[in-house]
């Protein structure tokens, strides 16, 4: 027994010796890594980021190197994930999720070298950069769409958490579609989870049970939204990813995300030392946030108007929240003439008018 | 594992089975079974050593010796639980191999343990086509009960079959178990102390059964420390002594005093009785107790009892007539609804029983009450010491100095004091309870069938000591279903029927008829 | 002698051990086969585990912390094991703790760290011991199911946690982000090794030595093995069978409190919903697999601790995905229960050869 015990501790000593020598081989190209929040495989927000990933290993190859941790939650986990990465020899990582701010804050403090780009978080310091995509934009003509196919004047939205980007696009959503129906109203239902299948289910099932017939989103997971709306018989938006294949029939459009070329640009300038601490911030002209395709349900009129809008947001010509702007209970939360910036943008946490349930998660 | 002459007919075992079977209808006359040179070890235990029985078919049989004598494993390795190390077992002069108890089932062998195996919550029907090979998978509750009850007509069974199991009498749930073989259509019944935990009319009941279904032709083999019943019931019986078989006797043909003597080396002596010299000095008085679930359900009516010091006093009654519940009340598991309790003559409450260090020896009815399964003999014995008096750390060299003085006081095998409890047979672990508590330093004693599963000189061992400590000045309650216990050892008996006292007779003025009459309180 | 028992205890933790290791490398082997069929090399993957669960000092580091709350929940699931009660609520006093702790912090967030960490730790123990109180009462005076009382106040304890983030304690400064506000720095434990080790794996460390003292060798130690050996004998020799009841899961839930007071004290830094991806579940399992006995969980919540760090590896240099990991872990898991009983059958024997069972 004793004899045994004392030959296995030996060989365990063994194996970490071997393996640090296989660690100590520095590969040459640079090592990029990926914290996802979900798995990589559910045609929304994770699958896009993985899409981004591939996009900067085909477009850079023999320079860049990728490692994607999917699944990781956003709590201290994602630090010791991060720390592995690091170990592994990342130099830059892309946290890919709202709640990674904390624990990147605190491994990007005990490592200087190493850089790192949060997502959706209006927060920039040392060794930490964040990058947005104005996912509002293609959601207010996605909410044109909307108001131009209901009905039943309701429509349904499913919210992950009450956080500000996801507010945006709500609002975004309604303004869109009561600018072409102005009887339209918008009912949220909060999910508390990035992707609850289970529970998604069963909110779009009551929304279409209240009367909804569109459903719009902002779950990590698209497959659950798009399938269960396309069988209920409503239609539904996207707001990450294409995804009409999963609804052939009901799919409306929607945002698009398409990180690649961003992710190409970032790991550009941090190999040659350009990169700097900064708020990365575009809309629909920076190319990485697009209009997803139009299902077959929506009509040509429909979509030629949508097209002339998307093109006046691109240019310029269009501001999705122009002042004067109230807030449903009234307030002004922009005055006539004033353009949203950066700042208003990340702090926006209440509906306008037209939007129904509760501002944050009950 | 093979016996030599087993061993030929191992090759064509199928066939062979069958060829039982297809005999087994016809044998209307019963198996009679051979065991030869039967030999099985439990590791350096030799439990049986070469034991050679004969038992003729259609007569019950009768397996007696002390505890540890080997009679047990004999019949598990007859009924397939054990395999033998060694000898051979034939049946109507064919030799057979048992590997399982499906084989010995198949071959007519069933046996009823000493804890019976019945499901309490389950109905008397249910429990009888529980492991039924015949019910199948959607059980006809109307044609089994048919089938059952035309069974139980014709063997002379009597029992309710929907009503549940716990609601039986000890007796009842025997014949239940009984009844199960045959259904199963057992030719050898294998019956294992059936009547230790019942009262000696139940036990003549269960007993007049058996009797009677030997007589139509079914072999029994009855294992029991009680050699009147097995005067009066059995038609041989075999002394097993230290693993070996002694002889072989026809009941009709040895008297009860040779038996015993053949059993065990001392011949059973009379129990010393040293008359109180302090006779009517009141140690505790129960004055007026009444016990109730509910104003339908009373258990006790107006008890009044008086324990003196230096006597042994007997508490004899039918099962379930009160005397379980004054035990209870006496060593402080129960709390009366009403009812004084004077502790040499003062009024306390009824708190002062469960006192660790004040409270009553106590040896349970049920000796899972009294021990812990899972835990060794050392902790075992610990249990009535943990007192107050007992200081935070355990001092294991003195608790483990004391156990080996109570293991060797009482001759408990095995006796490794690290032993688990669980390990032990009923025998030893009844041993143990009476060993902790005839050691605890305890003004009164309440022993509740201490003898259960005792061979004859353990039993005048723990008699003889109970007297010691009534001699000794204190106070000791005897409960217990055997008459003839009471009879030896009290000083006086007090009878109870129905939650009622009927009357406390001093031993020397009555005899055992009158006390049977008290119990069905005819009186 | 007393070192007698106490060694005896430690050769059952070794047996328990030496089960759980046969199991798991059965468990390996399964999952090779699995590996092997999606084109993995085994070895080399499960080097790659070992490595980032106990290759070097950080490895090492963040398997204790990760061990360090399975091991006081493990121990919380014992300490009820003893008397016989199945608390499956660790989870859920794990969940009040850190509900205790973020109470204190949040609400007096100048205090100092002498003060601050004594009372976080208290207000935890004290709300895990409530949780766990409440089933202890109703099972010791109303012979209510602890098993389920336990069970349901953890999805109960969750969402407290929810509504609390949600909205008493919602960080006014995070947008709507369910969590409460940082702590203060005297409202975190130290780090120890430049690490992210807290006190917390010491207090499990000490707790367990404690009992596998306490149980085998002192009074109130025999008590509750009579209790959780055979509760009708407790009664039978008037042992204060309800007092302890109540005190063990009062305890039990205490302990387990702890384990959440280090998650959002030392690691997290504030309240948030996920602190414990399932701790309280995985101490339940441990527990078993250590058979309760306290030094055993020590070991066996070490090694688990390494089985969730390290399996990482398998993601960021396997570049098997997720799932992969629940697979590995969830046929480990499953192998060592599956072979408890066969290893508990097997040392039993062996135990019997030496003394036979003498039912003659």
């Amino acid at each position: 027994m004793k004899k045994q015990l004392c030959i296995l501790l030996f060989c365990l000593l063994l194996i970490p010796c071997q393996a640090s020598i296989a660690v100590e081989e520095k590969s040459k190209p640079m090592k990029v890594g990926f914290l996802c929040v979900g798995p990589i495989n559910d045609n929304g927000w994770n699958y896009a980021h993985n899409k981004g990933r591939l996009y900067l290993e085909k477009n850079m190859p023999g320079q860049v190197t990728t490692i994607m941790a999917e699944s990781v939650p956003e709590s201290a986990e994602a630090e010791r994930v991060l720390e592995k990465m690091i170990a592994q020899g990342a130099k830059l990582i892309f946290t890919t999720s709202y709640g990674y701010l904390d624990p990147d804050m605190r491994v990007a403090a005990r490592h200087p070298d190493v850089t790192f780009m949060q997502v959706n978080r209006p927060y920039a310091e040392k060794n930490i950069g964040t990058y947005f995509s104005w996912q509002y934009q293609p959601m207010y003509m996605a909410g044109v769409a909307a108001g131009r196919m209901t009905k039943t004047n309701k429509l349904g939205y499913i919210a992950a958490h009450p956080v500000p980007p996801l507010m945006q696009a709500i609002n975004a959503f309604t303004l869109g579609a009561r600018s072409v129906n102005p009887k339209v109203t918008t009912k949220v239902i909060w999910i508390n989870s990035w992707s609850d299948p289970p529970k998604e289910a069963e909110a779009i099932k009551g929304l279409v049970e209240s009367g909804v017939d569109v459903i719009g989103h902002c779950q990590d997971n698209q497959n659950t939204v798009a399938k269960t709306a396309e069988s209920l018989g409503v239609y539904c938006t996207g707001f990450y990813n294409d995804a009409h294949e999963l609804a052939p029939k009901k799919w409306l459009t929607g945002a698009c995300l398409d990180w690649g070329p961003l992710y190409v640009q970032i790991t550009k300038s941090v190999m040659n030392h350009t990169w700097k601490s900064e708020s990365i911030v575009k809309g629909m002209e920076g190319g990485y946030i697009k209009l997803s395709s139009f299902g077959p349900a929506v009509p040509d009129k429909v979509r030629k108007e949508i097209k002339s809008i998307e093109d006046n947001v691109k240019n310029g010509k269009m501001v999705v929240f122009q002042g004067p702007l109230k807030d449903r209970d009234g307030k002004l939360r922009l005055a006539a003439g004033d353009k949203a910036d950066f700042k208003w943008l990340s702090e926006m946490v209440w509906f306008v008018p037209g939007v129904e349930g509760a501002l944050a998660a009950k | 594992m093979l016996s030599p002459t087993a061993a030929p007919a191992k090759t064509k075992t199928n066939n062979h089975i069958t060829s039982v079977e297809n005999m087994l209808p016809n044998a209307k006359q019963g198996i009679s079974i051979r065991l030869e040179s039967i030999s099985k070890r439990f590791g350096n235990v030799l439990a049986n050593d070469a034991v050679n029985v004969n038992i003729a078919a259609g007569t019950v049989h009768a397996l007696l010796g002390e505890n540890g004598a080997g009679k047990s494993t004999l019949m598990r390795i007859l009924a397939g639980y054990h395999q033998p190390d060694g000898g051979s077992i034939k049946l109507n002069g064919n030799p057979v191999t048992i590997n399982s108890q499906v084989q010995a089932r198949k071959l007519g062998i069933g046996m009823v343990h000493q804890r019976l195996s019945l499901v309490p919550s389950l109905t008397v029907l249910e429990n009888i086509l529980l492991g039924d090979s015949k019910t199948s998978f959607i059980i006809d509750a109307k044609k089994a009960y048919k089938q059952i009850s035309a069974k139980m007509a014709e063997l002379g069974f009597t029992f309710d079959l929907f009503s549940p199991v716990w609601r039986l009498t000890s007796a009842e749930q025997q014949k239940v178990e009984i009844f199960k073989l045959l259904w199963k259509d057992a030719q050898v019944l294998i019956l294992d102390e059936p009547t230790s935990q019942l009262s000696p009319l139940e036990a003549e009941e269960v007993l007049s059964v058996v009797r009677d279904l030997a007589s139509s032709g079914r072999t029994v083999i009855l294992i029991t420390h009680h050699i009147e019943e097995i005067l009066k019931f059995a038609s041989e019986i075999t002394i097993l002594k230290n693993g070996q078989s002694l002889s072989t006797h026809k009941a009709s043909q040895i008297k009860a005093a040779d038996l015993a003597k053949l059993m065990i080396d001392d011949s059973v002596n009379q129990i010393q009785k040293i008359p109180a010299k302090t006779k009517n000095e009141i140690y505790l008085k129960l004055d007026n107790i009444s016990l109730h679930q509910s104003a339908n359900n009373r258990r006790l009516t107006n008890i009044n009892l008086e324990l003196l010091k230096g006597e042994v006093l007997g508490i004899a009654g039918l099962t379930g007539s009160g005397q379980d519940e004054i035990a209870g009340i006496l060593s402080g598991q129960i709390i009366p609804n009403s009812g004084t309790l004077y502790l040499e003559g003062k009024e306390l409450p009824w708190k002062v029983l469960q006192d660790p260090c004040l409270c009553a020896a106590h040896i349970p009815a049920h000796q899972f009450y009294g021990s812990i399964p899972s835990m060794s003999l050392i902790d075992n014995f610990l249990l009535r010491d943990i007192s107050n008096k007992q200081s935070l750390m355990l001092n294991k060299k003195h608790i483990q100095e004391k156990a080996e003085k109570h293991i060797n006081q009482f001759q408990i095998r095995p006796n490794n004091p690290s032993n688990l409890a669980g390990n032990l047979s009923g025998g030893n672990l009844q041993r143990m309870i009476i060993a902790r508590e005839l050691n605890k330093d305890a003004n009164l004693v309440i022993a509740v069938n201490p003898c259960a599963g005792l061979d004859m000189a353990a039993t005048q061992y723990v008699l003889q000591e109970l007297r010691n400590f009534a001699n000794q000045g204190k106070t000791v309650v005897l409960i217990s279903p055997s008459l003839d216990e009471m009879l030896l050892v009290s000083d006086r008996i007090a009878v109870v029927c129905a939650g009622k006292i009927t009357g406390v007779k001093d031993t020397c003025e009555i005899s055992s008829e009158s006390i049977g009459l008290m119990m069905g309180g005819l009186e | 002698m007393s070192t007698v028992s106490f060694l005896k205890n430690i050769r059952a933790a070794l047996i328990s051990i030496a089960g759980s290791l046969a199991a798991i490398c059965i468990g390996l082997l399964l999952v090779a086969i699995f590996l092997v069929a999606v084109g993995r090399n085994p070895v080399e993957t499960y080097i790659g585990i070992f490595t980032s669960a106990f290759g070097g000092s950080f490895a090492i580091t963040e398997t204790f912390v990760a061990a360090t709350p399975i091991m006081l929940t493990a121990l919380a699931v014992a300490i009820a094991g003893w008397v016989g009660l199945l608390n499956v609520g660790a989870e859920g006093q794990l969940y009040l703790g850190a509900i205790g702790a973020t109470m204190i912090a949040i609400t007096i967030p100048n205090a100092p760290s002498w003060q601050m960490i004594p009372a976080m730790f208290v207000v935890a123990c004290l709300f895990g011991a409530v949780w766990s109180g409440v089933p202890a009462i109703l099972r010791a005076k109303f012979g209510v199911n602890e098993t389920i009382v336990t069970l349901l106040l953890n999805y109960v304890a969750l969402l407290l946690v929810e509504f609390l983030i949600h909205g008493p304690w919602q960080d006014p400064s995070s947008s709507s982000w369910p969590q409460t506000m940082a702590f203060s720095d005297a409202a975190q434990l130290p780090h120890l090794f430049a690490s992210r080790v807290h006190p917390g794996l010491f207090i499990g460390i000490v707790m367990a030595v404690f009992f596998a003292f306490l149980i085998p060798m002192t009074k109130p130690g025999f008590i509750i093995r009579v209790i959780g050996g055979n509760p009708k004998a407790a009664a039978y020799a008037h042992l204060p069978v309800v007092k302890y009841i109540i005190i063990s899961m009062l305890v039990s839930g205490a302990i387990a409190a702890i384990a959440g007071f280090g998650q959002v004290s030392a690691i997290e830094g504030r309240l948030r919903s996920g602190i414990s991806p399932g701790y309280g579940y995985t101490g339940f399992l441990v527990c078993w697999l250590a058979r309760h006995n306290p030094l055993a969980i020590i070991i066996v919540s070490i090694f688990v601790g390494g089985l969730l760090s390290g399996a990482d590896s398998l993601q960021l240099s396997t570049k098997l995905p997720f799932a992969t990991v629940n697979i590995m872990q969830g046929t480990i898991f499953l192998t060592l229960l599956m072979f408890e009983n066969i290893i508990q059958r097997f040392s039993s024997a062996t135990v019997e050869a030496k003394t036979p069972e003498a039912n003659i």
